[in-house]
């Protein structure tokens, strides 16, 4: 039997490039969009946000340490959902300073004025260099 | 002192069951007797230990990938080499590494025992890494894809960690042996670990010499 390392792994193993953050249960959306980002030179990470039974550690007392070592975080967990405000709102609580690129449904973009204030939008479907573009924007607001 | 919910919603969520199962305790206590209601009260705690144990246990699918290396026409492929890379399966490489600068790095982890690994009996093992690291390295020269490699951690992740630090990639082959389940559930644990391509390639086993 192979020993292999749990589902732990180090929060950013890859040093030496901004790091993104995707929030998105869309799996096959996800490649595509790592591989933009990736491409333009950031380090990724991708989380499905909230499942079922499972809560966001960001949500929780824990905490979310790959959030926290983020450059920027992309949320796209759809914004009609509760659970995915509720991260939103962790993360602007908890990560103040981590600029954030919010994927929005069409016309939903005036929805919920307070949370997405000051956040960078997106419009669904996004695409790769729209997303790559964001996230630059985002970095420079920053910077 | 921190709220050990998740948020404001799941806390309201929490009290309002909690009055549920009171009243149903209660209900059960009223209509039965004590000894119906402590049953009720009984399977009601359970559920919300199983729940709330379960939901601590549930881990975190979170996938991550290194910054793409080198010019935007370079490509970097990473083959994790469990077993020697079939020589009918190259179909697969090829096509990912034609067109453009490719670069193939092929890491062979080091396979050992606990048993070998406390008494630090890693020759063999490194012997049989070797001669797979080799293996693999002619058969993709015969196939014309230019490669290098290493012999990588004992923990196949680790090493696909460890050469996607130094090496980057685009792109992850693992290449097994046929029936090997606990080479193809790295596999798995590959895909659920990275945000990169990960293929299967599916070949014969190396013999194991004594």
């Amino acid at each position: 039997m192979r020993p292999t390392s749990g589902l732990n792994p180090e929060p950013w193993p890859w040093p030496g490039h901004p790091r993104v953050l995707v929030e998105s249960a869309d799996e096959s959306a996800d490649l595509r969009l790592t591989s933009a980002l990736r491409e333009a030179g950031y380090g990724v990470a991708v989380c499905p946000g909230p499942l079922e039974t499972e809560r966001c550690p960001l949500t929780g007392p824990e905490g979310c340490a790959i959030a926290h070592g983020a450059d920027v975080v992309v949320s796209s967990l759809g914004l009609e959902r509760a659970e995915a405000r509720d991260v939103l709102q962790a993360l602007r609580a908890r990560c103040p300073n981590v600029p954030l690129v919010v994927e929005v449904g069409a016309g939903l973009g005036s929805e919920w004025p307070d949370l997405l204030r000051g956040c960078e939008l997106v419009y669904s479907p996004v695409g790769p260099e729209e997303l790559v573009a964001a996230v630059r924007r985002a970095l420079e607001k920053v910077s | 002192m921190r709220s050990p919910f998740f948020s404001e919603s799941e806390g309201f969520v929490f009290v309002l069951l909690t009055i549920a199962a009171f009243a149903a305790i209660a209900v059960a206590s009223l209509l039965g007797g004590a000894w119906v209601g402590v049953p009720v009260w009984v399977v009601l705690t359970a559920s919300t230990v199983v729940f709330y144990a379960r939901r601590g246990r549930a881990g975190r699918r979170i996938k991550t990938a290194p910054a793409h290396v080198g010019a935007k026409d370079e490509r970097r492929i990473l083959v994790l080499a469990l077993e020697p890379v079939p020589s009918d399966e190259l179909d697969a490489l090829q096509r990912a590494s034609a067109g453009g600068r490719t670069h193939v790095f092929v890491v062979c982890p080091l396979s050992v025992s606990a048993v070998q690994h406390w008494a630090s009996d890693v020759d063999g093992a490194r012997a049989r890494a070797k001669q797979i690291l080799d293996l693999s390295l002619d058969r993709l020269r015969a196939a014309g894809i230019d490669a290098r490699g290493e012999i990588g951690d004992e923990d196949p992740l680790r090493a696909i960690e460890d050469a996607l630090r130094t090496f980057g990639a685009d792109e992850i082959f693992i290449s097994t042996g046929p029936d090997e389940i606990a080479d193809t559930a790295v596999v798995g644990s590959a895909q659920a670990r990275f945000a990169l391509p990960v293929t299967h390639l599916q070949g014969r086993a190396l013999a194991k010499s004594s």
